[in-house]
């Protein structure tokens, strides 16, 4: 009890969060996933990928499965909306224990952890959501949290890391982020023996060696060394795009690396480890901004810790001087009364609710998927086009094998370490509308397409003799064809 | 209210009293006293060459597309005696109005070209350039810093901004802000009336780039600053008669800068820019930076170990902070700013590497004895005498050397097609690359040729920006936009989405193509446009010959 009412601040900023890390499938890479878990689910992993016409260069890895049975298997159940609310949780929990990472002793008050895990939460909220990168990031905050008790002196703790490996291996590739943390932990700290160092060096080499129990065995590691090293992958995702700081929530970012720096300038009550952490993860965010979110997970604490020990350290300061004077006119401020707590709390909860339920209700998440990806297209596809290729652009090629998981009509989809650096250049032969474009859509024998209305790839097909079948006006998706001529998008019926 | 004295020599902290001592000592092995001692010592020797050496990577033949419209601005205002008020160049916004903010700069173009073409313009740009580093390294010395953390970040500094330099126009404003912020801090610290000399140069300023309003916004933050500074009680302040001096010198730029032949609108025009959403996205050069080039990771070394050292020393002056903060803020907007970047907060990373230094040097070097003069000066006359034969030889020679119609321009600029409808002389409406329309326009204006776009985005307009984008992204109505604005010819690099379209749709036609270029013509207007035959290429040393015989991956981009 008096856990929860040290830390019900911040408690309550994780339930506030809720609002921003319970999200419909926002992701388009949740399409597939939830397909290969079905997939799996029905035949077991398979060797190479399975939807897709295309021939991928590299075998099915699998890195993910435990996330997509999983996911799978909560969809199945309880729908889409269940699969956002466990989600959201997940993220909201990770965000927390970032929080709860701090020791006790550097532990600023309540406000302060609520202010940063809410601002966290604001800056990390476009990559959370469905998908399995939350997984890593609640493995690193656990990891954040195992260092902190190592550091307190707990070796027992330490033995917390393998099987947090161990599962995190089967769940998201980023577990090798959480073993570099581990890694830059051991290098950075000072503890209080060779023992206790020894130790978390041998758990963190157990936990290295137990990612190797995984489907892929030790594929995983060179899956992952393929997607970190593809030099296409930022051409074609743009999650792996720097930051584009024009957006809005990008400049959130960009606020919170100037709050925590500022902080950490004014106060001395910095550690080395939490800011060489959140330094690099900085700097992994400026080359991709997935790594925003990673960011935001580990400046939380830093920005709580040192925010208010730079808010205490200069409010002397403040108060010297015109501003501090202006102040002492207005005389002494009251604290709010008793009562103000609680209903601010009352309110904040059903505000969270009323933010909520209304996003994982079924029709929200039926309608969600019929405005954000071509359901209505896939549906005129699946009754008119059965057993033809679809081309379709990657971001939707996750979606499309949702739909059409046997017969091997899709596409290419986001899983760019499986197709290799081959089949993105020939994706953006297409895509990119490069010279060789129309020959490539003739040797893959592509004669029907499922696009943005928007699209280049429409402009281009036209040109080519292909027509319009038919118009998703909720999508903003058109479905065309060779074979039904035209020449023009106008007179298109729609799809429904 | 007591008045800090002169803090010339100071780095003055704004952490609390816990925090270590925010005064830098005075260097041990600071410079002794003469000039030719400072020059010839180690220190100086090596300062020295890094001051010339930074001239390498600010000097390069012309890449920015947008000189060509200004060059040939430039002559049309000379030939006309006054501005132009509508545009001349493009067939699409005859009717927009035309502010020309860098009319003087673009007289400046013609008559240096008129002078020696292209090679004056170039040695100018660098020495321009050039300057800028130089005002930044002075007023980096306002804080005695060890030669070793001067040279260091003037070296760091360049690297980071190497995406940004070239001869272009966008340097007057470069080397301005350093020469603005150079003057102001010398106020700050030193007061007396040098600063004075900022109005006649907002003055000219205003009249050569609208990037005159960055030096008024650098001056307004360390105002602010200073302010604030006051406010607070912060040590380190500038002496209160002189934050006031700042502010009436401010308000007297600000008043200069209206003194502009496009009138006080001229202030307002940079705004436009700013708050277009079509130009930020459209012009590459205002997108935020990509971190996956490698010219661009050297600014990201920068400003991490900028945000490290100030996170370690704990001590910065708050007019500092705030320039590091605005300058960072906008290098991560756009990329051009990195410039910005580099003129604000070069000389904060080299006060605090230096202050890092002094911190870790747990005792004063020794001071040599000098050798004798005369082999100093020998020494000295030598390294510079060598660094500067290489920098001619090896950069600027080359760079004023690149003549127009050369391989280096015909690889980025659509040369052989302008000299391929150079011989057609009916005036045609050439829908173009937006990069590729100041170009264009400087070639084959003078025949009455009109393109769709060039580089002045503002005069352009939102409107016509989109309707470029639609075409050049191939959205579904590229073809309408194209047949309603009347267009005869689209004049396109090989290898862009449009043009890989457009050689499948049966309404165009292909009627030129080397290996840079390829223009369409409507098929049912072909013939009637009378267009010239499409050449052969085949004379011996003819830059298009060499362009279509060149493998695309033996083109070099070295100048000459």
């Amino acid at each position: 009890m008096s856990w929860l009412r040290r830390n019900r601040w911040v408690l309550g900023a994780a339930v506030v969060s809720l609002v921003l890390t319970v999200q419909p499938f926002r992701d388009s890479d949740v399409w597939w996933h939830l397909a290969m878990g079905h997939y799996i689910l029905a035949h077991g992993i398979p060797a190479v990928e399975p939807f897709s016409f295309l021939h991928a260069s590299n075998p099915w890895v699998g890195q993910q499965w435990l996330y997509e049975v999983g996911l799978a298997r909560v969809v199945d159940v309880g729908g889409a909306g269940l699969a956002s609310v466990l989600m959201g949780l997940v993220a909201s929990t990770a965000l927390l224990l970032a929080l709860l990472s701090i020791p006790e002793q550097r532990r600023p008050s309540g406000p302060w952890m609520a202010a940063a895990l809410l601002l966290s939460a604001l800056v990390a909220a476009q990559l959370l959501g469905v998908r399995g990168q939350v997984f890593s990031l609640l493995g690193i905050a656990l990891v954040l949290n195992v260092l902190t008790r190592w550091r307190a002196g707990s070796t027992r703790v330490l033995l917390a890391l393998p099987p947090l490996f161990v599962v995190w291996a089967n769940l998201h590739a980023g577990f090798v982020i959480g073993l570099a943390v581990a890694v830059v932990g051991l290098a950075m700290s000072r503890p209080a023996t060779r023992r206790h160092r020894l130790l978390l060096g041998a758990a963190i080499v157990a936990a290295g060696v137990l990612t190797l129990v995984n489907p892929a065995g030790p594929g995983l590691w060179s899956y992952v060394a393929r997607a970190f090293s593809n030099s296409t992958l930022s051409s074609v995702v743009i999650e792996w795009q720097s930051p584009d700081f024009h957006d809005n929530w990008l400049r959130l970012f960009e606020l919170e690396a100037i709050l925590l720096v500022t902080a950490w300038a004014l106060t001395g009550r910095r550690e080395l480890l939490g800011m060489v952490v959140a330094a690099l993860a900085f700097a992994a965010a400026l080359e991709a901004q997935r790594n925003v979110s990673l960011f935001a997970v580990v400046a939380a604490p830093e920005l709580a810790v040192c925010g208010a020990a730079a808010w205490a350290a200069n409010r002397d300061r403040l108060a010297r001087g015109r501003l501090g004077s202006l102040r002492a006119r207005r005389g002494p401020r009251r604290g709010p009364p008793g009562w103000f707590g609680a209903a601010v709390l009352g309110v904040l909860v059903a505000g969270t609710a009323g933010g909520v339920v209304p996003q994982i209700t079924a029709a929200a998440s039926n309608h969600f998927e019929a405005t954000h990806e071509p359901a209505a297209a896939a549906t005129f596809a699946a009754a008119r086009l059965a057993g033809h290729r679809l081309y379709t652009i990657d971001t939707w090629g996750g979606y499309l094998a949702s739909r059409f998981p046997t017969g091997r009509v899709v596409y290419l989809y986001d899983e760019t370490g499986v197709f290799g650096d081959a089949a993105l250049q020939q994706y953006l032969d297409i895509h990119d509308l490069r010279p060789d474009w129309a020959q490539v859509i003739a040797t893959e024998q592509i004669d029907d397409a499922i696009l943005p209305a928007t699209a280049q790839e429409v402009s281009a097909l036209l040109t080519l003799g292909w027509g319009v079948d038919c118009r998703d006006a909720l999508s903003g998706s058109v479905v065309m064809s060779a074979t039904s001529g035209g020449g023009t998008t106008d007179p298109a019926p729609p799809c429904a | 209210m007591p008045v800090p004295a002169d803090n010339d020599r100071d780095v003055i902290s704004t952490a609390p009293a816990a925090a270590p001592t925010s005064t830098a000592p005075p260097h041990a092995d600071g410079p002794p006293g003469s000039l030719i001692d400072r020059l010839t010592s180690p220190g100086g020797l090596f300062l020295s060459a890094v001051m010339l050496a930074v001239a390498f990577p600010l000097t390069s033949a012309i890449r920015d597309p947008d000189f060509w419209w200004h060059l040939r601005s430039g002559q049309l205002i000379m030939q006309t005696g006054g501005l132009l008020h509508t545009d001349p160049f493009t067939y699409t916004a005859t009717g927009h109005a035309w502010t020309m903010h860098e009319w003087l700069t673009e007289v400046l173009f013609a008559g240096l070209y008129r002078a020696g073409g292209l090679a004056p313009i170039v040695a100018l740009l660098s020495v321009v350039s050039w300057l800028g580093v130089v005002c930044i390294f002075l007023r980096a010395r306002f804080d005695r810093p060890g030669p070793f953390a001067l040279g260091g970040g003037m070296v760091l500094a360049v690297i980071a901004g190497y995406p940004i330099w070239g001869p272009r126009a966008q340097m007057i404003t470069f080397a301005l802000a350093c020469l603005t912020l150079l003057l102001t801090e010398r106020h700050l610290r030193r007061g007396g009336r040098l600063s004075l000399v900022l109005i006649p140069v907002f003055l000219v300023w205003s009249n050569l780039h609208s990037g005159f309003l960055i030096g008024l916004g650098f001056m307004g933050v360390v105002l602010v600053a200073e302010a604030l500074a006051h406010l607070l009680k912060l040590p380190g302040r500038a002496p209160a008669a002189r934050v006031r001096s700042l502010g009436l010198l401010l308000i007297g730029c600000f008043l200069v800068s209206a003194i502009n032949l496009n009138g006080p609108a001229i202030i307002l025009y940079p705004f436009a820019t700013q708050g277009s959403a079509a130009q930020q996205s459209l012009i590459l050069e205002w997108h935020s930076p990509d971190f996956h080039d490698w010219s661009v990771r050297c600014f990201g070394l920068m400003l991490l170990s900028l945000a490290a050292l100030i996170v370690v020393n704990r001590s910065i002056r708050l007019r500092d902070a705030a320039l590091v903060l605005a300058t960072v803020v906008l290098s991560l907007q756009s990329i051009r700013h990195v410039a910005l970047f580099v003129a604000a907060s070069t000389p904060v990373w080299i006060t605090q590497a230096d202050l890092l230094m002094s911190r870790r040097r747990s005792r004063p070097r020794r001071q040599r004895p000098l050798p004798p003069v005369q082999m100093r000066l020998v020494a000295w006359a030598l390294l510079c005498g060598a660094v500067m034969v290489v920098y001619l030889g090896a950069r600027l020679v080359p760079a004023m050397r690149t003549r127009e119609d050369s391989l280096f321009y015909a690889q980025d600029f659509p040369v052989c097609a302008a000299r391929w409808l150079a011989a057609d002389r009916q005036p045609l409406r050439i829908f173009d690359q937006y990069g590729e329309g100041g170009y264009l326009a400087d070639k084959l204006s003078g025949q009455g040729d009109r393109v769709y776009i060039f580089g002045d985005a503002a005069l352009m307009g939102d409107d016509l920006l989109i309707s470029y984008g639609d075409v050049e992204s191939v959205r579904p109505e590229w073809d309408r936009i194209l047949r309603d604005a009347g267009t005869d010819l689209v004049l396109f690099d090989t290898n862009t989405p449009l043009a890989s379209v457009m050689v499948h749709a049966t309404d165009w036609v292909v009627v030129y193509t080397d290996p840079h270029s390829i223009a369409f013509a409507p098929r049912e207007r072909a013939s009637a446009l009378g267009l010239p035959p499409q050449p052969t290429y085949s004379s011996a040393g003819d830059t298009c010959t060499a362009l279509v015989d060149t493998p695309a991956s033996q083109l070099t981009q070295e100048p000459g």
